[in-house]
């Protein structure tokens, strides 16, 4: 009896790894042949990003052909100060004396808080960047305007390589979802342009070591667990 | 029982009787519950109602199918009773999505090696998205800190807990590669695990027998296994589920990352991808020629781990 058992247990279990070993080949083709076989443009099931960006205002990337299009989140929007003409009534050299009899009065500065840690100073300067003519407007090399939602061309002149897998979607962060429509985040989004190294920290959980082999006991807490 | 009787009474002739193993399960539960039921409206008829729709639904909870073989209403039925179980449980509400693989649609996954420095944002993001076990510890992301100058994982650090990035180290994430031939569906005995046609390898929790075969079977080390009850405090209970991924798992059975399949098909990145600040990881579409995934396999130097055993992950890696 147990044998027969056996025997009809062996042949169900021999069928049904026949039926899934041909099932599995047939329909999984090399996934790199999958790929390159899928040219024509494709409308990812109609899926869209939209509804996650809750409306983020954006702005059209230019400068890249070679990219379907893409758009940045505007920045202008978001920026606390801005416009500069707010505070910038006057010019900067009656701004500079201001500040210097302030300064000696004990008071801070304006804009105290940036230090300027991007560039050694024999390359770069405030100027670099900012247009001192028009302080709501960056500035390129070669002194022609742009604008802060823009600021991305300021700084692809010297990151190049960084720029060029920024619109190809190698370097940065996408916005909303996978799905289309492709918003990233501009440079300034993730690096402070007067400081633009991200800093080294304490990562936001302990690691762990091997977890196949852990028991259903209560574990001690690993140190990092409610950071 | 197995002596032949010549003269049977009734009640001989009763238990005697041919029954398959089905109906005997069958009629005993049954009498079970109805006994349950009944004896539970004796002595509390207000709790009686909500104890016995939990009762019933737990008993179609027992003879559910294997979910790819249900229809769109089975599906459907299914997630509601999910839904309705939880909430008798708890008193809070889920929406447990039952979304299917559209066509056109091939996910894939892109990591910056050069890029990752060992935050573990994506670990964090991962237990809060997918409801993970607490208890003990669970996660699907593993960030492996390499000494630079080799890439043996062997001699990597999976439990570093120290300012990073560290000298001297690079940091490597892995995960389920979600293998587009993959060994750890081929072993299931009950089917409970395979791959979607949208690219995602899928458990279903209802038909995980525990045997841990794909544990056995996946090259990555990518599945955990429940060896208790899984714990989630209700309050950190992600409400946002699907079948197929985060809803509340149970004890013995196995789990895994599902490109977080929850947000995926409805268009959001996974949310490891979302939580990375350094942008070291891309989600999306292979089958878009213009997606940005796409642009890194064509411009971008890849590869995948143990590419030479055939798995065909969709999860490279590449360096700036």
């Amino acid at each position: 009896m147990r044998r027969a058992c056996l025997l009809v247990l062996t042949t169900a279990l021999s069928f049904s790894a026949c039926r899934r070993a041909d099932r599995t080949h047939a329909s999984s083709p090399h996934v790199l042949e999958t790929i390159a076989k899928a040219q024509e443009p494709n409308d990812n099931a109609g899926l869209s990003s939209e509804k996650h960006l809750d409306g983020a205002p954006r702005v059209t990337v230019t400068g890249y052909p070679d990219r379907p299009a893409f758009s940045v989140l505007q920045r202008t929007r978001v920026m606390q100060q801005f416009p500069c003409q707010k505070c910038h009534t006057k010019t900067l050299d009656v701004l500079r004396a201001q500040s210097q009899v302030a300064v000696a009065q004990g008071k801070k500065a304006s804009h105290w808080s940036v230090k300027l840690a991007h560039a050694p100073a024999v390359t770069m300067d405030c100027w670099t960047c900012h247009d001192q003519r028009n302080l709501d407007s960056l500035r390129t090399l070669r002194d022609a305007p742009v604008s802060f939602d823009h600021a991305y061309q300021v700084c692809a002149q010297c990151h190049s390589r960084q720029a060029a897998d920024w619109a190809g979607g190698a370097h940065g962060k996408r916005q909303g979802g996978w799905a289309p429509p492709r918003v990233v985040a501009s440079c300034a989004g993730c690096h402070n342009p007067h400081k633009p190294k991200l800093e080294p920290r304490w990562p936001a959980l302990a690691g762990r070591r091997d977890q196949r082999f852990e028991s259903a006991e209560p574990l001690t807490e690993s140190p990092g667990a409610n950071r | 029982m197995s002596e032949f009787n010549p003269n049977p009474s009734g009640l001989h002739q009763i238990l005697s009787r041919q029954v398959d193993r089905r109906t005997a399960v069958a009629t005993a539960a049954g009498a079970l519950v109805a006994g349950l039921g009944l004896l539970q409206t004796a002595c509390n008829p207000l709790a009686a109602a909500e104890s016995k729709e939990k009762s019933q639904l737990n008993w179609e909870a027992f003879f559910q199918g294997n979910y790819r073989l249900m229809t769109d209403k089975e599906k459907e039925d299914t997630v509601h009773r999910l839904e309705r179980l939880h909430e008798l449980n708890t008193g809070n509400k889920v929406r447990i999505g039952s979304t299917a693989a559209k066509e056109g649609v091939l996910y894939g996954y892109a990591f910056n090696i050069s890029k990752c420095r060992g935050y573990m944002d994506c670990v964090k993001a991962c237990i809060g998205e997918n409801n993970q076990d607490r208890k003990s510890d669970m996660r699907y992301i593993r960030i492996h800190e390499h000494n630079k100058g080799q890439m043996s994982f062997e001699a990597a650090d999976d439990s570093f807990y120290h300012e990073v990035p560290a000298a001297g180290h690079f940091y490597i994430g892995t995960q389920c590669f979600h293998c587009q031939n993959p060994p750890c569906t081929q072993v299931c005995p009950t089917q409970a695990t395979w791959l979607e046609p949208d690219g995602l390898v899928v458990v279903d929790y209802n038909w995980c027998i525990g045997c841990r075969y794909c544990i056995a079977a996946c090259p990555y080390d990518a599945r955990r296994f429940n060896w208790g009850d899984p714990q989630v405090p209700e309050e950190e209970v992600n409400p946002n589920q699907h079948y197929l991924g985060n809803r509340l798992r149970r004890k013995g059975v196995v789990e895994k990352c599902t490109f977080c399949i929850q947000r995926t098909r409805d268009g959001k990145n996974p949310a490891c991808v979302e939580a990375c600040p350094t942008g070291s990881r891309t989600f999306g579409n292979l089958l878009d020629p213009d997606s940005d995934l796409r642009w890194i396999l064509k411009n971008k130097k890849v590869f995948r781990l143990k590419e030479d055993l055939g798995t065909e992950p969709k999860f490279w890696y590449y360096m700036d």
